[in-house]
């Protein structure tokens, strides 16, 4: 048994490097680098219909009638983005007299219980237009494929491994959200300045195309990268770690693939009695309005919560017999930056909300989202 | 066991007072919750919950709910019959689940194709030379590391005498965290199509009731099953009677670890890819099977059939409150009660029993 | 003859001196290795700060870990507590006088529920908590609905964020470490100093001869359930002063504490246990982390080291019970 155990242990040793995983695609990035800068179709000032590109999809014969069941299997509701976008969904659905009941089922961030889910959908046979947010891509995807030939199917935020389902609702990207965050550190700190690059989880197919994208042009800029720590998402976490790096050194700019800790990192600085220094978070309010208090040098990519507005929009096309844009239907991935933070900072809103909800002009707002 | 009176210094055998066998309290629990879930389908949802009610159908059952209630337990099922074995010892495992983790990573890696849709494989975790091997490979790499994590917490547990709560919650930090390690995190996919077979369709559940029968059998014939129940019952008993205590829990942990390990390969076949993330709180819903159906958690008592009723109380449950739309967080509570709830019910059942002697 | 003497009394002193002790000094010899700036007053005051959490939740699990129990929830009590309060304060800062009493009653009452649900339903402390564990999480997520919808005030981060500057030799010393060292010293001192510590040390060994020796089992075992959720509570003030809210802050801690109690050398299944050891086993654990963030080991790394060093520390634990014979 200790050979075993020794053999593979020399086995993952020497072939561990091995892997190398395409998160850093230079064609994919240069694609998403193009569509950050494409002026979109469709109205401005609603960016949750518009798309990037000009393909559209025909769904006249696909059989649905008005009024439809809509059938949404969720992957969870576990994070404040999610709530946000799962409440912009539940409101959206009340606009569409097309819709006749929308029926939910939450796979608390389990692929097991998603697949179950959907396959329990399908048996129940009260579905007419199914929409999916996968917990994972390939986990999900004969799910998917299974749920395609019941009815039309509907994708948005992770994709699948499959072109069954009649579109892929998702803005331009993880190279995108870590390119418009790494410009702006690239654009602000001098050329051998230190950065300080805040991860959340390791292997996470959106988060690593962000950090492979955000390294990569930080790298280009000739700055000097003091670090790349998981902070697992935990503010505790992302406090002491700051603490420690300020500690050994000064740090020029902070980048972060995801802004739930940005608000923690800021206090360690403020906290050990330092500057606050050129910081990338994300459309959270409480950074946004930290961000306005303190008069930060920052910049907040977002990952849009609108897209599950532009979910329910395409069922509800599909339902009606509209062509919808697809097979992908790319959304702009707009950046809060100095010029319109004040657009988005709204204190009546609770900390966690995500800001590029474009749900501001929606019947129930702002209480449904929990603001006063 | 005759049905005539006999006696021995005072002691008389009354058929009366023989407790009915909890397998069948359980049986009868099964069948309230669905008359329960048939009942709320008819109230609130104007649908039946098993029965055929829709016309597409042309059958008396939903047999797709049917499927979907027995799949979805089957892989958790075959760990929880491992857990069952090691309760009834009078242990405990915390470990399966991130042993389910580490070994879907590390069998994956073996069960890889070389080329996906006529490019390499994007996910590949080591070179061509690893690719397209049969089957079998990834099978016994992964029941080994299983049985090495289970052969760990079994030496840790019968000869350093560490608590195995202890022992196998540091078996499920450090397997997670290698598990995370293997990879940095990434998933890995694209198996055979001879791996992936292993858990297609109904693969799973079969070969959850073919383990179930076969480790039903070995705890109730074999020398394996009765010296399990010894130890649980009565450890020093059991080692006075001549039992070598400690090489006996090393096997029975080591089982269980082979257990979860199989499942892990189950898992990672059904869903054709491999996540570090996986199979986390699979132990508890593991336990919790076991002891909703009737394993005692003090040892010495239980049955893989009353295990196997649990895992499908289980299924039940999930798939009902799917079936009633209820809210997430309300599932993971009453899931949490139904637990609590059947160890209230085992302890006033123990109680009465020692009562009635 | 004298010397072959002395050298024994040198060596049957030895194992007195807990180890955890020794282990702290080691890993803080080598934390002042890597990083010098450790001997700094922001050096280790942080380090204190970061400890306090799991220092007091620690001193509250050996209260349960001592009479024969676990509790498991005491992570998700934090949870509960840090999104109660947002939600309570409600970005009132004067609401803070009224939310704190009612955080350490929900976990005084969180205590006194498992104590019941042990006592009296007869349910494995590890099944009863881990099913208040499952319902804490699920009321944490009812009750704010996935987001929490208010800032913590100042007034309410002051235990965990807040520093008192301008003293005498050290310059500084977080709000935090105060607290660290009131609620360690008082439960330090109701363990040792005690009827109820001793009785807590009885009930662990053998309830049967605590019950036979007059003492009241249930009562005693409720007290140190409540004495955990306090703990609890605690830590959770402590953790939402220092980072702010979020909805998984509480995650994991369970285990920490436990470990920490138990490098601390309080025996699983009761009997023994010791609140000044605890805070080693927690300071300890604290500075394992530490050292492993220096020395830029990836997070896998680290969870396996803490697997580990937990394993090693109750086999360590049993080996030394066997040679002394306890």
């Amino acid at each position: 048994m200790k050979h075993i155990l020794m053999a593979t242990g020399a086995l993952a040793l020497s072939l561990a490097p091995l892997h190398a995983q395409n998160f850093d695609d230079p064609e994919e990035f240069a694609k998403q680098q193009e569509q950050l800068a494409a002026e979109p179709m469709g109205p401005a000032d609603q960016p949750w219909l518009q798309h990037i590109g000009d393909a559209m999809v025909e769904t006249a014969d696909l059989g649905v009638e008005a009024p439809a069941t809509v059938c949404f299997s969720n992957a969870g509701v576990n994070n404040p983005w999610r709530v946000v976008g799962y409440t912009n969904m539940t409101e959206e659905v009340a606009n569409h007299e097309s819709i006749g009941e929308f029926i939910h089922v939450d796979a608390e961030g389990s692929d097991d219980k998603q697949i179950a889910d959907i396959d329990d959908l399908l048996a129940g046979g009260d579905c007419d237009v199914m929409i999916v947010s996968p917990n994972t891509t390939a986990a999900l995807t004969p799910a998917v494929e299974r749920a395609c030939e019941a009815m039309p199917v509907i994708v948005f935020d992770r994709g699948v491994n499959t072109d069954c389902p009649v579109t892929f609702v998702h803005p331009v990207g993880g190279y995108g959200f870590g390119i418009q965050g790494a410009e702006f550190i690239a654009d602000n700190v001098d050329e051998g300045g230190n950065v300080l690059m805040l991860r959340i989880l390791p292997g996470v197919d959106v988060l690593e195309t962000r950090y492979s994208a955000g390294r990569r042009i930080l790298d280009e800029a000739g700055l000097n990268i003091v670090g790349a720590e998981f902070t697992d998402g935990d503010n505790a976490k992302t406090k002491s770690i700051v603490e420690d790096y300020l500690m050994r050194g000064e740090i020029d700019a902070v980048w972060m693939d995801a802004g739930a800790t940005a608000v923690a990192a800021i206090e360690a600085f403020e906290d050990s009695g330092y500057e606050i220094p050129v910081f990338v978070g994300e459309d959270q309010q409480d950074f946004l309005r930290k961000w306005q208090d303190e008069g930060l040098t920052a910049i907040a990519p977002t990952y849009p919560t609108f897209q599950w507005r532009t979910a329910v929009i395409a069922a509800a096309h599909v339902i009606e017999g509209e062509a919808v844009p697809g097979p992908e239907w790319v959304l702009p991935q707009p950046a809060i930056t100095q010029d319109n933070l004040d657009e988005y900072v709204n204190p009546a809103m609770p900390p966690l909300h995500y800001a590029m909800c474009g749900c501001e002009d929606m019947a129930n707002y702002p209480g449904a989202w929990g603001g006063n | 066991m005759s049905e005539s009176t006999h006696g021995i210094g005072g002691l008389t055998f009354d058929a009366k007072k023989r407790a009915r066998p909890p397998e069948l309290n359980v049986l009868f629990a099964l069948i309230l919750i669905i008359g329960v879930f048939e009942l709320l389908g008819a109230f609130l949802m104007g649908q039946s919950f098993l029965f055929d009610s829709a016309d597409r159908f042309d059958s008396f059952l939903n047999e797709a709910r049917l499927k979907i209630i027995i799949l979805q337990v089957s892989i958790i099922g075959i760990i929880a019959i491992g857990s069952t074995q090691v309760i009834i010892s009078g242990g405990i495992d915390l470990s399966p689940g991130s042993v389910v983790g580490l070994t879907a990573m590390i069998a994956m890696s073996f069960a890889q194709v070389a080329e996906v849709n006529g490019n390499p494989n994007p996910k590949a975790v080591f070179g061509p030379a690893w690719m397209d091997l049969p089957a079998i490979v990834p099978l016994v790499v992964g029941l080994s590391v299983g049985i090495a994590a289970g052969l760990i917490n079994g030496l840790l547990i019968a000869y350093t005498r560490i608590p195995p709560f202890i022992a196998t919650l540091g078996m499920m930090v450090t397997a997670r965290g290698a598990a995370k390690w293997w990879t940095k995190g990434q998933p890995v996919s694209f198996p055979t199509e001879g791996y992936a077979s292993i858990g297609q369709g109904m693969m799973p559940v079969l070969l959850f009731i073919l383990l179930a029968v076969l480790f039903a059998l070995i705890l109730r014939f074999t020398v394996y099953g009765k010296r399990t129940y010894a130890i649980g019952s009565n450890e020093d008993a059991a080692r006075m009677s001549g039992i070598n205590v400690a090489r006996h829990k090393v096997l029975v942990y080591t089982i269980a670890g082979a257990l979860a390990a199989f499942a892990a390969v189950v898992l990672s076949a059904k869903n054709l890819t491999a996540q570090a993330g996986m199979g986390v709180m699979y132990e508890l819903d593991a336990i919790a099977m076991t002891v909703i159906g009737g394993v005692s958690l003090a040892g010495g008592r239980g049955s893989i059939v009353g295990t196997v009723l649990g895992a499908l109380i289980f299924g039940v449950i999930i798939s009902g409150f799917t079936f009633l739309r209820l809210d997430a967080y309300y599932q993971e509570m009453v899931k949490g009660a139904i637990i609590v709830g059947a160890v209230v019910l085992d302890q006033w059942r123990q109680g009465r029993m020692a009562a009635k002697m | 003859m004298t010397e072959r003497t002395e050298t024994r009394g040198l060596f049957s002193r030895l194992p007195q001196i807990n180890p955890v002790w020794v282990l702290l000094a080691a890993l803080i010899v080598a934390i002042i290795f890597m990083n010098p700036g450790f001997v700094e007053p922001t050096g280790y005051m942080n380090f204190l700060k970061r400890a306090a959490p799991l220092a007091i939740l620690a001193a509250g699990q050996v209260y349960v870990i001592t009479s024969g129990g676990f509790d498991l929830s005491v992570g998700s009590l934090i949870t509960l507590v840090v999104v109660g309060s947002s939600m309570l304060t409600n970005n009132d800062p004067t609401a803070t006088y009224w939310v704190i009493p009612v955080m350490l009653g929900i976990g005084l009452g969180t205590g006194l529920v498992n104590g019941l649900v042990v006592c009296f339903l007869r349910v494995p402390s590890l099944i009863a908590t881990l099913g208040m564990m499952i319902t804490l999480n699920g009321l944490a997520f009812m009750w704010s609905g996935g987001a929490p919808r208010g800032y913590l005030p100042d007034t309410f981060r002051f235990f965990g964020r807040e520093l008192i500057r301008d003293v005498p030799l050290v310059r500084f010393i977080p709000v935090s470490v105060i607290v660290l060292i009131v609620v360690v010293g008082l439960f330090a001192w109701l363990m040792h100093r005690t009827n109820l510590g001793r009785q807590v040390h009885a009930i662990g060994d053998n309830p049967v001869a605590a019950r036979l020796a007059g003492v009241s089992v249930n009562r005693t075992r409720i007290t140190a359930f409540m004495l955990s959720g306090l703990s609890g509570a605690i830590a959770g003030i402590l953790l939402g002063g220092f980072a702010g809210v979020s909805t998984d802050v509480g995650t994991g801690y369970e285990l920490q504490a436990i470990t920490a109690a138990v490098l601390g050398g309080a025996q699983l299944l009761g009997g023994r246990g010791s609140v000044p050891a605890a805070l080693g086993g927690a300071l300890a654990l604290t500075a394992i982390f530490t050292l492993l963030n220096f020395l830029g080991l990836p997070q896998p790394v680290r969870q396996v080291v803490q697997g580990l060093i937990l394993i090693a520390a109750v086999a360590l634990a049993m080996h030394r019970r066997k040679q002394t014979g306890t």
